[in-house]
């Protein structure tokens, strides 16, 4: 039982650390109705853009610089390519995005290497807290308490802003947002900015918990997928449940059936998708 | 006069066809995992045997050119570059770095599908030179039951780490299962847990917490190189796991958590390395990448650098550069290396050269720039440790 309850505990930290990806892939989906398969490079790109940032200004540095340099460069490939494109459809787009994960990919590569980069935990966040006859992080708390926070301001700068207001009306009907004055496309990059620069927070905020290293966006980007789809495509509560639903899955998975875990998860994925083929939460924009 | 001005013109011909037949490049395959999860250990194997390439420059006045293939961690791609490769007019592969990969490399060549030979210096999976053994495929790193009888020793000479027990946490495929059978077979060593993980798994909690919860003092770790154990060995650490469990690894850490672990990395043992960066013969090589790479080499660039090594003294001996002649050589050959003399045995072609039981130490003086490093606790001669050929499930063809 008490291995059980460390699990879900476990389970809900990590599914906290997957919230913050997800969200900005929901928010970019939910809005801009981009599906953005470089996402997961970018939560890489913001991990080794931390670490070089982390080695000459600290942690905190990172954790504000290497987001906002990712944002920056959403902003530009939307300006530039992005917004064009997206006048041929959607597909378009979304096969952009496929080639641009695998360019930014291979960049990291060029720029930083194949090796490992290691950040440690600051002596303030060090250490572990002991539950249910096992232990976890401090590390992971604070972070989990950082990814719902952030996640929380989003909704709340959605849903009791004025911007919010003119994000949210560009993705229910962008025609008619136009016709009130919304500069759809300018709503559009800012949310792409959002949306990357959370990836690359949740990269950055991870640095002491599994470093930098090539491939690690690989499995991020198959959950992150797994829980805007789980969650209802574009929706933001949706994805903070599955979010933790994925983590607590996962972790009971490799807690009692080792490396079944990931068949454990896919098949509650696949039984929740038959019972509700629209995801847990149906956005309103859908 | 013509008559003469005709034969010096079709003498110069000759001699310059000669001349650039002389200087063509002798070609070598490199099939690393450059991308994906093991893009890691495949970028240290390819920096060796470039490394290697660059202190020889030339084999019989011709230069040597390595030609690098990216086998995207995937078996089947390594495959199809390899064949590539072989179209390309290679005379022998390095770089092969998972066990997969290896493993399909030297099924491919078991099965004639592959007919040039290969030194792997990564993978060490006992399927590559046991069942799969064949005539192309050759081996200087030790088996997973190689690895398993020095831990038998070492252990042996080492109650403290037994006490509670061992901890089998391995990934979930060839190379973790290969190494996780091995070492549940060694007498007298008590198992208290054991679990796989998915091959990408980067959340490590869970499976930690079950370590910690089954009260093991020891934890064999084959857990596949790359971006998994580096995530491994920093949740590790934040848990504060490897203060009070000593953890075993078979193919050792890479160099960069070691530096970066520092004091918490010190008592890991590697139960059988085939190189070691602190040997006298190893630091200047070590010290060459370094000024090479910006950086000290973890082990598999020192393997990578000892299997090149091996290949270019066997096309140095061959009678021509045909994979066949080079594989002869490769057979019959006694190669000089940083390791000291390594010869193949006849049958599964695994090296017989030295191995070390090795645990992380403070140096006295920092190794290519590093404070921290594995350091030799004992040294093995080759017989001690490597199983009979009869109990390796070779069955030459």
């Amino acid at each position: 039982m008490q291995e059980a309850a460390l699990a879900i505990v476990s389970g809900l930290l990590y599914g906290c650390t997957l919230m913050l990806v997800a969200t900005g892939l929901t928010l970019i989906f939910g809005v801009g109705r981009v599906v953005n398969f470089a996402h997961g490079t970018l939560y890489a790109l913001g991990a080794f853009l931390g670490a070089s940032i982390h080695a000459v200004a600290g942690l905190l540095a990172a954790c504000l610089v290497a987001p906002a340099l990712v944002a920056a460069m959403a902003v530009g490939l939307d300006v530039l390519i992005i917004r064009r494109l997206r006048r041929h459809g959607d597909m378009a787009v979304l096969l952009f995005t496929f080639g641009l994960g695998i360019v930014i990919d291979a960049l990291i590569t060029g720029i930083w290497g194949a090796r490992s980069y290691v950040v440690p935990v600051p002596d303030a966040l060090a250490g572990g807290v002991h539950v249910f006859g096992g232990q976890v992080s401090v590390y992971s708390i604070v972070l989990a308490v950082c990814s719902l926070a952030v996640t929380g301001l989003l909704v709340a700068a959605l849903h009791r802003t004025r911007i919010g207001l003119y994000l949210r009306a560009a993705a229910e009907n962008p025609a008619m947002a136009e016709i009130a004055g919304i500069d759809v496309d300018r709503a559009f990059t800012a949310v792409l900015a959002v949306g990357s620069a959370f990836a690359a927070f949740a990269g950055v905020l991870e640095l002491p918990m599994i470093g930098a290293s090539n491939g690690m966006d690989l499995t991020v980007t198959v959950l992150v997928f797994i829980i805007v789809i789980v969650g209802g495509l574009g929706s933001l509560a949706g994805a903070a449940i599955a979010s933790l639903l994925v983590g607590v899955i996962l972790t009971l998975g490799a807690t009692y059936a080792s490396s079944a875990a990931y068949l454990l998860l896919f098949a509650a994925v696949i039984g929740m998708l038959l019972i509700r083929p629209f995801g847990l939460i149906i956005s309103r924009s859908e | 006069m013509r008559q003469l001005l005709q034969l010096i013109t079709a003498l110069t011909a000759l001699l310059g066809v000669a001349t650039a037949r002389a200087a063509e490049p002798i070609k070598l395959g490199c099939v690393a995992a450059l991308s994906g999860a093991g893009a890691d250990i495949g970028t240290r194997l390819r920096e060796g045997a470039e490394l290697a390439i660059a202190a020889a420059s030339e084999i019989g006045g011709r230069p040597v050119e390595l030609l690098v293939r990216d086998s995207k961690s995937d078996p089947s791609v390594a495959q199809q570059q390899a064949a590539s490769l072989m179209s390309d007019g290679v005379s022998g592969l390095l770089c092969s770095s998972l066990s997969s990969e290896s493993a399909a490399l030297s099924a491919a060549a078991r099965a004639g599908r592959l007919s040039v030979p290969d030194v792997l210096s990564s993978a060490i999976a006992d399927e590559i030179t046991g069942k799969n053994c064949n005539a192309w495929t050759f081996r200087t790193v030790p088996t997973a039951t190689t690895i398993a009888h020095a831990v038998e020793r070492f252990v042996g000479g080492q109650p403290g780490i037994s006490a509670g027990g061992f901890y089998v946490l391995g990934s979930d495929y060839l190379y973790g299962r290969s190494s996780g059978r091995a070492f549940k077979e060694i007498p007298g060593i008590k198992i208290v847990g054991e679990s796989y993980a998915p091959i990408d798994t980067s959340d490590w909690t869970p499976y930690l917490n079950k370590v910690s919860q089954s009260g093991a003092t020891g934890l064999w770790l084959p857990v596949a190189l790359g971006s998994p154990y580096v995530q491994l060995m920093i949740a590790a650490n934040a848990m504060q796991l490897l203060h009070h469990v000593t953890v075993m690894a078979p193919t050792g850490l890479p160099q960069e958590i070691i530096d970066q672990l520092g004091e918490a990395a010190v008592g890991a043992v590697e139960p059988a390395s085939a190189v070691m960066m602190t040997e006298p013969a190893s630091i200047p090589v070590a010290e060459a990448y370094r000024a090479r790479f910006g950086r000290a080499p973890s082990e598999g660039v020192l393997q990578s650098y000892v299997a090149a090594s091996i290949m270019l003294q066997a096309l140095a001996a061959a009678k021509d550069t045909s994979p066949q002649s080079v594989r002869d050589a490769l057979e019959s050959g006694a190669f000089s290396t940083i390791v000291g003399e390594v010869r193949f045995r006849t049958g599964d072609q695994q090296a017989l050269a030295p191995l070390w039981s090795a645990r992380i130490a403070k140096l006295p003086a920092p190794v290519a720039g590093s404070a921290f490093a594995f350091v030799s606790a004992w040294k093995y001669a080759p017989e001690d440790v490597m199983p009979p050929l009869e109990q390796t499930g070779c069955v030459p063809r």
